[in-house]
């Protein structure tokens, strides 16, 4: 019999067992395809059962918390890629951006100082998301120092940046709504500090129903004296009105600030999160 | 040299095959110790990574399978629909959706498997017909139990169109929420057209004492406190019960329809079930 294919027969049981156990390059494609084909869960599932190591499985689950918007554990994972990994990069990113949406804005900066300096376009990049950070932290001085410096011939960072921009201007231009003004407002006439805080209905409304009430206890103490029960039921709840008026301006005045700050951050993190994706194409 | 490229071909080809029957096989074992959210990974990797259409449409089979047994009736619907073809398919498909409670999408799959067949079988009209009375498309229902029935070899036809046609006559009557809103003109009148006789009484009894008391206030001559206190509420609870009523009626109508479905589908299943 001829030797060599003594030997191939002889190996083809070794091969057979290796064939077994995907290779992690195999395994990132099929966790990747999950995701791609929105099988998140699967992905999850895929990732966790993996008996596979390393820094391109520490990706791969990170990757998959990330897009099944677990970002906690997605961000531990990213952490534990090695600097030496060619995945260390983008995993930092990704980790960036899921402690971004988590609110840790300092670790996330952590996480953008690690990178390398030698890659033009990840050093842009990077100088980009380290802007937004700081958009979210309310740093305007530093946001004003970091934006010049951003490379915008970058087709990729192109329409974020200017939407960064927009959204830095509109930060700066706010003026924020005083709860204690509001709830000031209310005391002299009802209704007029939710008004002051942008509720021009809820005003009028708060404002026909407490003044209604407290015509009403006029009327009452007029027709029937102090004492009467219709006087003293209609004055308690003018007075309960009128207290719960004031109270509801304040947290107007506060959900209005809550609300501009929420819907600016939402875009500011939507904004740092897309040229990630285009520069790593996933 | 002819010998030898046999010899590669072969080795390489009992690979492939090696690979593929190993995936399957992990996913073989999973289904088997019954961790089907492994297995439908694993299926679903021999999907990935079949070589012939025939290997990944049994990959997704067998997932939608391990879906089925999880009770994620949606899922297998959702991998059903990535394969279906035939005929067997699209009535899986149609009992998944069903089961799902997707009816207008088990009605769009049985449509499509009549479409692949000249005659349709007694387990496809079944499922019609299940899915006809979640759509309240009682008639059509109707219609489809009779030719059920017509196909039964167990029983006469007639014994069972005679119950089928019993069954049906005590199927609900809509109740219109259009009839509702109109009755609430007086107040409780809705909500008693909707068999809601505590929230009738409890509608009847407020707007009518809001209603005194904004009259009592008028002679008194207080008119501001008639205004606030009669007319003011009044304008929130008269409109209200109006919304309440018809959301009653429709509520009425959602019980009548579940229950008269649970006595149908116990019927339909204990007659016609194979």
């Amino acid at each position: 019999m001829n030797p060599r294919l003594c030997l191939l027969l002889a190996l083809l049981p070794l091969c057979l067992h290796a064939q077994t156990q995907p290779t992690v390059a195999q395994e990132f494609d099929f966790v990747m395809y999950l995701i791609g084909n929105g099988m998140k869960e699967e992905a999850l599932v895929a990732t966790h059962r993996t008996p596979l190591g390393g820094d391109s499985i520490n990706f791969l689950k990170g990757y998959a918390h990330y897009s099944a918007q677990m970002l906690d554990t997605a961000s531990s994972y990213f952490a534990h890629i090695a600097p030496s990994s060619p995945l260390f990069s983008e995993g930092s990113f990704y980790g960036t951006i899921s402690e971004s949406h988590l609110g840790h804005y300092d670790r996330a900066l952590n996480l953008l100082h690690r990178l390398p300096e030698e890659n033009a376009q990840e050093r842009n990049l990077a100088l980009f998301e380290t802007a937004g950070i700081k958009l979210l932290q309310r740093d305007m001085q530093t946001f004003d120092s970091l934006f010049p410096l951003i490379d915008t011939s970058d087709y990729r960072l192109n329409a974020e940046v200017r939407d960064l921009l927009h959204l830095r201007t509109n930060l700066g231009s706010h003026k924020a709504k005083r709860p204690w003004v509001a709830g000031a407002c209310s005391a002299v006439l009802p209704g007029l500090g939710k008004v002051y805080a942008g509720k021009l209905g809820e005003g009028l409304s708060a404002f026909l129903i407490t003044g209604g009430l407290m015509a009403t206890t006029a009327e009452n103490y007029v027709h029937h004296g102090a004492t009467h029960w219709m006087t003293l039921a209609t004055g308690l709840l003018s007075a309960v009105f009128y207290v719960g008026n004031i109270y509801g301006s304040v947290a107007t005045a506060r959900v209005s600030l809550n609300t501009f700050n929420q819907r600016h951050d939402l875009q500011i993190l939507y904004d740092i999160h897309i040229p990630v994706r285009a520069h790593y194409r996933r | 040299m002819t010998c030898r490229y046999s010899t590669i071909f072969i080795f390489l080809f009992v690979l492939t095959i090696a690979a593929n029957g190993q995936s399957s096989a992990v996913a073989d074992s999973l289904f088997a110790a019954g961790d089907y959210t492994s297995a439908a990974v694993e299926y679903e990797r021999c999907y990935y990574l079949a070589t012939s259409r025939t290997n990944g449409r049994t990959a997704l089979e067998n997932k939608a399978q391990c879906y089925k047994r999880m009770g994620s009736f949606d899922r297998a619907a959702a991998t059903l629909e990535r394969y279906a073809t035939t005929y067997d398919d699209y009535q899986q498909l149609a009992l998944c959706q069903y089961l799902a409670s997707d009816f207008e999408k088990a009605a769009a799959s049985i449509v499509r498997c009549q479409a692949l067949a000249d005659t349709i079988g007694t387990d496809l009209l079944l499922i019609k017909t299940l899915t006809l009375n979640e759509l309240l498309l009682y008639d059509s229902a109707l219609s489809t139990a009779l030719t059920l029935a017509s196909q039964q070899m167990k029983r006469p036809a007639f014994e069972l169109a005679h119950q089928l046609y019993t069954l049906y006559s005590t199927r609900p009557q809509a109740k219109s929420e259009q009839t509702a809103r109109r009755l609430s003109y007086i107040p409780g009148m809705g909500h008693l057209y909707a068999r809601q006789w505590d929230l009738g009484m409890t509608a009847f009894t407020l707007n009518a004492a809001l209603l005194s008391f904004g009259v009592w206030q008028v002679i008194e001559g207080c008119y501001l406190t008639a205004w606030v206190g009669g007319a003011g509420l009044l304008s929130a609870t008269y409109p209200g019960q109006m919304r309440s009523a018809e959301a009653a009626t429709r509520q009425y109508n959602r019980q009548q329809a579940d229950t008269f479905n649970a006595k149908a589908r116990q019927f339909l299943l204990d007659t016609f079930a194979p």
